[in-house]
């Protein structure tokens, strides 16, 4: 028997499934964005964070992030630029990540299954979960969100109206 | 139904039986800690539990370093600080909680400032924060229901902030818990009620949260048989040495069941009206449980007619159809809620509890930031949870 070499212990790299959750984690980081200037749900939720509140989601150990801060009224996508968080949520690793960020699962199983662990204040944590509700509510349709959301939220005509600026001008331009 | 992926931790000692407390010397040996600190509150000193503790250091090599005794019903920081000052005065090397879940929690958030050599708590808070081993920590409840004892959890108060501060970390857990039947016989009726529907709450959330798992249920279930064989017996004939530590027993499997597991919307309504109307955890599970249950039903009816069996035993449980089985759960809660409020007056609703009802709203804002209700299997929004504290009021 041939000893093994070394190469044969080396991890494939997962270039792809890491290029789909940066990807994610983008689109996620300009709809939160773009919705957070339009919802009244998600604006009523931000009253109660000072300005500059970070909040950032990041794939452990050293995977991509979205980095989100309270700027007015609204929460700026900051793209992956590393800084202090007020709230930070950190996914164990990139397969923990992968079927939260890509709609299979939603965010309180990604909790139950301990994918991912919490730094901050809990009860603020809750808001960002609330937040993170109605964007992928205006992200999704009904078939994913009712295998993600424990309900489905109802779409008015405003909300109609949200989606369409979320998806023409919150995810490709960064707008509004 | 088993889950796609779960996790189970509970790594504590436990050590069971009468006497079970003149052990804690040797307990603290084997983590070579010669100096501890004990925790207790005002109310465990009066009804001479501490004396058991203490006692038992007679003729051991371990000495007692410190004793604070002045834990307050709802602990907060500055306790926390203060205690923590207390220890590395005298040289402690490990910590003793003697008390109920104020007590148990305090000691928690003392031994995460003493092992991280911090004075802020804030550092800490939020899941999984800790990375280190903490002191040396045996528990020994003097309640049967918060299952603290068991838990890798705490919450404390940070009144300048007005945050409750909550601290998940495996590193949490205590080393050794310490059930000894002499540290809860005299328990007064009412208080052992409330307990023993806490306990009962924590299992029957357990088995029907969305964090569930095999190992975490089959600890839920054998606690529900226990409290419907027991904690009436417990309530009623308080020296009976048997009950008392069969309840225990109980809130310390479901302990076990829930920190693994969480809880729902029962815990996150009890913890509201806890922080802003002051009612007792357990008086406030056992008022919510059952509104709960019939919110929850349509998502887990399954569930809930699996937990007829413990609940009301095999004779019940084979008298009742299987699609009556659920809400018969359902009635069976409600039946020993009532048991309870004719043996000790346990409070049935938000009012009898002293609830004003120009609080609720304010409850229902703040049970909306409670971790809790993450894993409730239904959503819940501020409507429903005004709803629910409108149902439980009167």
């Amino acid at each position: 028997m041939s000893p093994t070499g070394p190469r044969s212990f080396r991890p494939r790299k997962k270039s792809l499934k890491l290029l789909i959750a940066r990807l994610s984690l983008f689109s996620l980081g300009r709809a939160f964005q773009a919705a957070s200037a339009l919802d009244e749900d998600i604006q009523e939720e931000l009253a109660a964070w000072p300005e500059g509140y970070t909040v950032i989601m990041k794939i452990g150990p050293r995977g991509p992030a979205m980095v989100l801060v309270k700027e007015g009224d609204r929460m700026k996508y900051h793209g992956e630029k590393d800084r202090p968080a007020d709230l930070l949520l950190t996914f164990k690793h990139l397969e923990a990540a992968f079927p939260v960020l890509t709609a299979q699962i939603g965010t309180p199983q990604a909790f139950a299954q301990n994918r991912a662990t919490l730094k901050g204040d809990l009860s603020q944590a809750l808001r960002l979960i609330r937040c993170l509700d109605v964007v992928q509510g205006y992200l999704f349709p009904n078939l994913i969100k009712k295998r993600i959301m424990k309900r489905v939220p109802p779409m008015t005509p405003k909300k109609m109206l949200n989606r369409m600026v979320v998806y023409m001008l919150g995810l490709p331009l960064g707008r509004p | 139904m088993m889950p796609s992926y779960y996790e189970f931790f509970c790594p504590v000692k436990i050590l069971c039986g009468r006497q079970a407390a003149d052990n804690i010397p040797y307990e603290l040996e084997q983590f070579q800690a010669r100096r501890p600190l004990i925790v207790t509150d005002p109310g465990v000193v009066r009804a001479g539990l501490l004396d058991v503790v203490v006692q038992a250091f007679s003729g051991a090599e371990a000495v007692i370093g410190g004793i604070f005794q002045d834990t307050p019903q709802d602990s907060s920081n500055v306790i926390v600080g203060q205690v923590a000052r207390l220890y590395r005065e005298n040289g402690c090397d490990a910590l003793i909680a003697v008390g109920g879940g104020s007590v148990i929690d305090t000691s928690k958030g003392v031994n995460i400032l003493v092992s991280e050599n911090s004075d802020d708590l804030m550092e800490f808070m939020g899941a999984y924060i800790i990375k280190k081993p903490l002191k040396p920590f045996i528990v020994v409840p003097t309640t049967a229901g918060t299952g603290s004892e068991v838990t890798s959890a705490a919450v404390i108060a940070n009144p300048d902030r007005k945050v409750k501060m909550s601290f998940v970390s495996p590193f949490l857990f205590p080393n050794v818990a310490v059930l000894d039947p002499r540290m809860t016989l005299t328990m007064p009726p009412r208080i052992t009620a409330a307990t023993g529907m806490d306990a009962l709450t924590h299992a029957v959330e357990a088995y029907t949260c969305l964090q569930k798992n095999p190992v975490s249920d089959a600890y839920a279930v054998a606690a529900i048989a226990l409290v419907r064989e027991y904690l009436i017996t417990a309530v009623t004939q308080g020296r009976n040495e048997e009950a008392r530590l069969v309840m225990a027993n109980a809130a310390l499997l479901a302990g076990m069941a829930f920190t693994n597991s969480l809880v729902g919307v029962v815990h996150g309504l009890a913890h509201a009206v806890g922080g802003v109307a002051h009612v007792p955890h357990g008086v406030a599970n056992s008022i919510f449980l059952p509104f709960g249950m019939e919110y929850n039903l349509d998502q887990v009816a399954g569930l809930y007619a699996e937990l007829l069996l413990p609940l009301a035993g095999t004779e019940v449980f084979a008298q009742t159809a299987p699609a009556e089985r659920a809400a018969k759960a359902v009635a069976v809660v409600k039946d020993l809620k009532q048991k309870m409020y004719d043996l000790c007056g346990l409070p049935r609703t938000l009012k009898e509890a002293g609830v004003p009802r120009d609080k609720l709203e304010e409850i229902a804002r703040t049970a909306l930031g409670d971790g809790s209700l993450i894993m409730n299997p239904e959503a819940v929004d501020y409507n429903d949870a005004l709803r629910l504290l409108q149902a439980a009021y009167e």
